[in-house]
């Protein structure tokens, strides 16, 4: 961050400014190269991450154990949920029963039985709060998923649906279809890389993530018609200037709102990160994608549809 | 000040007026701590349908566990029980979805149970009503004959109420004197009535039911109009024309809804279930003859209270959070910004208490994902008041003076705001309309938020800057 001062004719400016990247005058089209390249890495290693890693799906999509179990007296929720991590369980759900003092576990079945699931379970908890957990659970039970395969079907029918109506719209606005393609490219490209990453660093998918990914594109494609407008409006004010040249000033012109945007977006998310375990996988998605979503708007989105252009002239 | 920017601030003052008045049963009624509240919720209390209702994930609610009745089915192997399951397990979401429940959590447990989780203890009554029943549309003929008359004296005498008929609970001296292939079954309006005891047609052809305003029997009444695809609709017309004269009983799980006269022959497979519905019953009747029927009768097994899906310990982390998330937001364009911020800041306030206070107003449940809708929009809200001052900013320093940079800034940065704004409105009542449980929730704020911010971040800043324009006459502009 820098203070500059004011302009030589900005006479009706109140004292001095806090600015960032002003006047910058960075050849964006020019790095073409290096951003596909990064791109490219990116996208393979978001593949290689879902093919070899595979996506761990939380249990509201693959169902597991369901496991009641009575207290004398209902601990703290925080102090189960750490105990039980201390434990060694992961991706489980917790909820309190108030009214019987017991709680209710959904754990995903995995490898184990579900004898050892509850035997080791009971004993996790008993090594917590030893005399205060009953002898044995109120209920074990197979329980499957609340996302089922039709549910699950819906939802990516409905988000495919939403997609279309972002190309068609922006190809409505800005007169031509590359454009509508591009913003849902650069969209797509930004949630796809995120979700790589979640699976590659063998984070569980659950409903909490699905909102972040969701968050995320609705923040990408924002972050990427501002800048497609800018673009529109530097063609009707025509100077004599090449199509690069029109279309680096587009992004130089914007830069300092996508970064401060960007930077914005960046303190809430990462505030996010002391929101409970819950949360944390909320705030990794938002922020790497967040610094995604503005490096492929900068990078990315403008260089395609400079480089279409091109190729229909060539 | 000019007639019109007084005019904008009147719509302006009455806009927040209207909002606080909305969010204050709110504040009422969640700084009660977890315990009263889900106390008050039992003796219904009314300020409970005043405020926004919570998800399953985010307050908990009431737990259920079905039976599936297996003695129902045509056989209890592994295969039929669990393709009985996942029938009802669609079906019931269907349900929930038509009580307009966000984020139900319906999944299969053990081999014959189905675990629902509905949010809110508030009107769980209503709730079991409706996902228990089976919903089996019949069509019969009425056999007027004359063994009814006894019938009903034995019936009277005995005591037997509809239920014990419904069940075929009957004694022995009642079913000796029922006809050869009649049984008798209960009315809606009370009463019985002897009808063939194997369905003509059933639900399975059932295309759509719907309310319609007005029947044949009163005027201004509601009737559930049904339409049966093309199969039932040439047996329906098949039946219609071999019966003319005779009385067409319209059964819904044993109950006689009507019985109409079959005036002429029915074509196109469309009629109608005429009673003395009240609007919500006729509702909720077309409700659960659209979700289909179950493929066998359910009952509750276990009941009981539990807290949210996520924890109460992480929402009160994440509520911290973004409290702390927030107000870092609001310093940083304060900072940034200087006195332009603070409008900006001002702004994104109006934009929360303008979407709660509709969020209350229409009963949209607030879920996680719904939350995520929220942070999106007003980040897309701060996002476009960043892209009108530094346009302002642009302006000045082309030289230009107070007033007629605001006007340019605001000018040039509207495009792009627009379409940003579109787009995702679009998309986000796309999610809505089609999207089903977080997908939906997600939709919803993001919808009504961003349309919001179009009227904050767009039209009430500029109200701010006309008016302070107006009154000060300043000669700079701090931003």
């Amino acid at each position: 961050m820098g203070f500059s001062s004011p302009p030589q004719n900005a006479q009706y400016l109140k004292g001095v400014s806090m600015q960032l990247f002003k006047n910058t005058n960075i050849d964006f089209i020019g790095k073409k190269v290096y951003c596909y390249g990064l791109s490219l890495l990116l996208i393979l290693a978001g593949i290689f991450g879902i093919l070899k890693v595979g996506p761990e799906m939380s249990i509201e999509f693959t169902g597991g154990t369901l496991l009641q179990i009575g207290f004398k007296e209902l601990p703290p929720i925080d102090q189960i949920r750490s105990s039980l991590n201390e434990g060694g369980f992961e991706g489980f759900s917790l909820q309190t029963q108030p009214a019987d003092h017991s709680i209710i576990v959904r754990l995903k079945q995995g490898q184990q039985s579900k004898e050892d699931i509850t035997a080791r379970l009971l004993k996790t908890l008993q090594s917590s709060f030893s005399g205060n957990v009953k002898e044995l659970p109120d209920r074990v039970e197979f329980v499957g998923p609340v996302i089922g395969k039709k549910l699950a079907m819906d939802a990516l029918i409905a988000i495919l649906g939403s997609l279309l109506v972002i190309v068609i719209y922006v190809a409505i606005r800005f007169k031509n279809w590359i454009w509508g393609a591009v913003g849902v490219l650069a969209l797509a490209h930004d949630v796809f890389i995120t979700f790589g990453l979640l699976v590659f660093l063998h984070r569980e998918i659950t409903l909490v993530v699905i909102a972040a990914l969701l968050t995320l594109a609705g923040y990408s494609i924002n972050d990427t018609i501002v800048i497609f407008d800018r673009v529109r409006e530097n063609i009707r004010s025509s100077r004599k200037e090449s199509l690069r040249d029109l279309y680096n000033r587009s992004i130089n012109e914007t830069l300092s709102r996508t970064l401060i945007t960007s930077f914005i977006a960046l303190i809430t998310s990462s505030s996010l990160f002391f929101g409970g375990e819950v949360l944390f996988d909320f705030a990794a998605a938002m922020t790497f994608g967040i610094l995604i979503g503005s490096y492929s708007t900068i990078g990315v989105a403008i260089t395609l549809i400079h480089q279409w252009e091109m190729a229909r002239k060539a | 000040m000019n007639n019109k920017l007084t005019w904008k601030t009147i719509i302006i003052v009455l806009v927040v007026g209207f909002s606080l008045y909305k969010l204050y049963p709110n504040f009422l009624w969640y700084s009660l701590p977890i315990e009263e509240r889900q106390e008050q919720a039992k003796r219904k209390n009314p300020l409970v349908r005043e405020v926004i209702p919570l998800g399953l994930d985010l307050q908990g609610g009431v737990h259920l566990v079905y039976q599936l009745d297996l003695s129902k089915l045509p056989d209890v192997s592994d295969e039929t029980v669990h393709r009985a399951i996942d029938q009802n397990m669609i079906v019931i979401n269907n349900r929930i979805d038509g009580l307009g429940v966000a984020n139900a959590f319906v999944a299969r447990q053990g081999r014959e149970f189905i675990v629902i989780q509905m949010p809110g203890v508030y009107g769980s009554e209503e709730a079991k009503s409706i996902i228990g029943k089976t919903a089996l549309l019949e069509f019969r003929l009425v056999k007027d004959d004359e063994a009814l008359v006894k019938i009903l004296d034995e019936v009277s005498k005995k005591g037997v109420r509809p239920e014990d008929v419904v069940s075929g609970r009957l004694p022995e001296e009642i079913k000796k004197l029922l006809p050869a292939g009649t049984q008798l079954l209960p009315q809606r309006e009370g009463g019985y009535l002897l009808v063939t005891d194997k369905a003509e047609l059933t639900g399975k052809y059932l295309k759509q039911a719907r309310v319609e305003m007005g029947n044949s029997m009163t005027v201004g009444g509601l009737s559930i109009g049904f339409e049966l695809d093309a199969e039932g609709a040439t047996l329906f017309e098949a039946l219609t024309s071999a019966h003319i004269n005779d009385r067409l009983a319209i059964v819904l799980d044993s109950m006689i809804q009507s019985a109409p006269r079959i005036e002429s022959r029915i074509p196109g497979g469309r009629g109608q279930i005429t009673g003395s519905f009240n609007a919500q019953e006729a509702k909720t009747l077309a409700n659960i003859l659209n979700s289909g029927n179950l493929q066998a009768p359910m009952s509750v097994v276990e009941e009981r209270t539990v807290g949210p899906e996520l924890g109460e310990d992480s929402i009160r982390a994440g509520a911290k959070a973004m409290l702390v998330g927030f107000s870092l937001v609001i310093l940083f364009m304060v900072i940034y910004y200087k006195f332009s911020g603070l409008l900006a800041d001002a702004a994104l306030l109006l934009q929360i208490i303008i979407l709660f206070a509709i969020m209350t107003w229409i009963k949209a449940t607030m879920t996680m994902p719904g939350i995520a809708g929220v942070i999106l929009s007003l980040a897309m809200s701060v996002d476009a008041n960043v892209i009108i001052m530094e346009r302002i900013r642009e302006e000045l320093a082309l030289g230009k003076d107070v007033k007629y940079a605001i006007e340019e800034g605001y000018d040039k940065a509207f495009s792009a705001i627009w379409d940003g704004n579109v787009t995702a409105i679009l998309a986000a009542a796309f999610l809505f309309q089609f999207g089903t449980g977080p997908v939906k929730g997600f939709g919803i704020t993001l919808m009504l938020g961003l349309a919001i911010s179009m009227f904050t971040c767009v039209f009430a800043t500029k109200i701010f800057y006309d008016v302070w324009v107006f009154l000060r006459r300043p000669k700079t502009l701090s931003i």
